[in-house]
């Protein structure tokens, strides 16, 4: 659905952001579970995000 | 004042109590937390040659009693590791230890090479034993022979600690500890994660990307138990167990089973302060016992 939402944000030129929510072990940037491709490699969600621009996220 | 401190192959720690590599960052992260210098060591997050951006999400799943994890060792190299983190480590008032990892012999190697020249790390752990990276880990720790000559070649450029952390996803664990101390290790710390999957039934899909993944936490500490009994029963060198301690008592029992000392794993994704609850923890144990020291209880455990 975020996905969804980003395409159509980029589509309509309308600056994006997205707030994740995937598995974690710890929650505070210790495990590195909760990682989503970003342009800088792969960032925590717990502690890089949760919210991310959409232009930074590589979707899968 | 019961005496917590504990000796281990030259090295003195002041209490039995480590983190596990992989659950505690670099410690740094955890600063802000809990006093680590309270703590007898920390095993940092596994060092490779070149940097890995480790495996894709979904990297971990609940299990009963435990959790799997594929994370994939990702780490930004040894480069990064000796320029970027270790000026930020090399003052903490505990053991820092760096678990060393690879694809192939050469890197293993070449980080060992790297770690020796840093003053202020006392030891390494090599991790022969990581089942979520498609060469290298564990398939190093499953065949004596490999184990073995992995061990032996790093133990030539490596001049100070040499631990060695072994996979439980063998069939004959005494057999792989026999064959890393025949390698020229000083220290075995056991046992890494189990390997497992968990499945998602409505999906009809694993819930890893790599499908599977390493069993860690309570669920494991029998499996542990048993092996870190069985090395010691077997093998002259010191024991580092782990496998699921969650508390004081849990530490207590590794350690009447052969261990000198302990790494908290999992639990730290619980409680942050968790091993220090551990620590004192011990300390009221061997009040209560009327125990002097905690080395008494080294392979204390009483069979017959």
């Amino acid at each position: 659905m975020m996905k969804a939402v980003a395409g159509i944000a980029e589509i309509q030129g309308i600056d994006c952001e997205v707030s994740l929510e995937n598995m974690m072990a710890c929650g505070f940037g210790v495990c590195l579970c909760c990682v989503t491709p970003t342009d800088k490699g792969n960032e925590r969600v717990c502690m890089e995000g949760p919210v991310f621009n959409t232009k930074s996220l590589q979707w899968p | 004042m019961p005496d917590l401190s504990i000796n281990i192959a030259g090295l003195k720690f002041k209490n039995p109590v480590t983190t596990a590599s992989g659950t505690f960052g670099y410690g740094v992260e955890f600063a802000d937390f809990i006093d680590i210098g309270l703590l007898g060591g920390i095993f940092v997050k596994a060092v490779t040659g070149k940097n890995r951006d480790g495996n894709p999400y979904p990297r971990m799943a609940e299990t009963a009693s435990g959790m799997l994890n594929s994370v994939g060792l990702q780490n930004k190299g040894v480069d990064h590791f000796c320029r970027e983190i270790y000026p930020l480590i090399r003052d903490f008032k505990t053991h820092m230890i760096v678990n060393v990892s690879g694809s192939t012999l050469e890197e293993y190697v070449e980080v060992a090479e790297r770690i020796n020249e840093l003053d202020r790390i006392p030891a390494i752990e090599l991790n022969i034993s990581c089942p979520n990276v498609k060469q290298g880990g564990m398939a190093f720790g499953t065949v004596p022979a490999t184990a073995m000559e992995v061990t032996k070649a790093v133990r030539k450029v490596y001049k100070k600690v040499l631990m060695v952390k072994l996979s439980p996803n063998v069939t004959n664990i005494v057999e792989m500890a026999q064959a890393v101390v025949d390698g020229g290790a000083d220290v075995l710390t056991l046992i890494n994660t189990l390997l497992g999957i968990a499945i998602d039934a409505e999906k009809r899909r694993p819930v890893l990307s790599t499908i599977t993944g390493g069993l860690s936490g309570p669920a494991i500490k029998p499996v542990a138990l048993r092996m870190v009994w069985q090395v010691h029963q077997a093998v002259n060198v010191p024991i580092i167990g782990l496998g699921g301690i969650m508390n004081a008592s849990d530490a207590i029992e590794f350690i009447l089973a052969g261990a000198s000392a302990v790494q908290v794993g999992t639990a730290n994704f619980i409680d942050p302060t968790i091993s220090l609850k551990i620590i004192s923890g011990i300390e009221d144990y061997l009040n209560k016992h009327h125990i002097a020291s905690v080395r008494k209880l080294t392979g204390a455990l009483q069979t017959e």
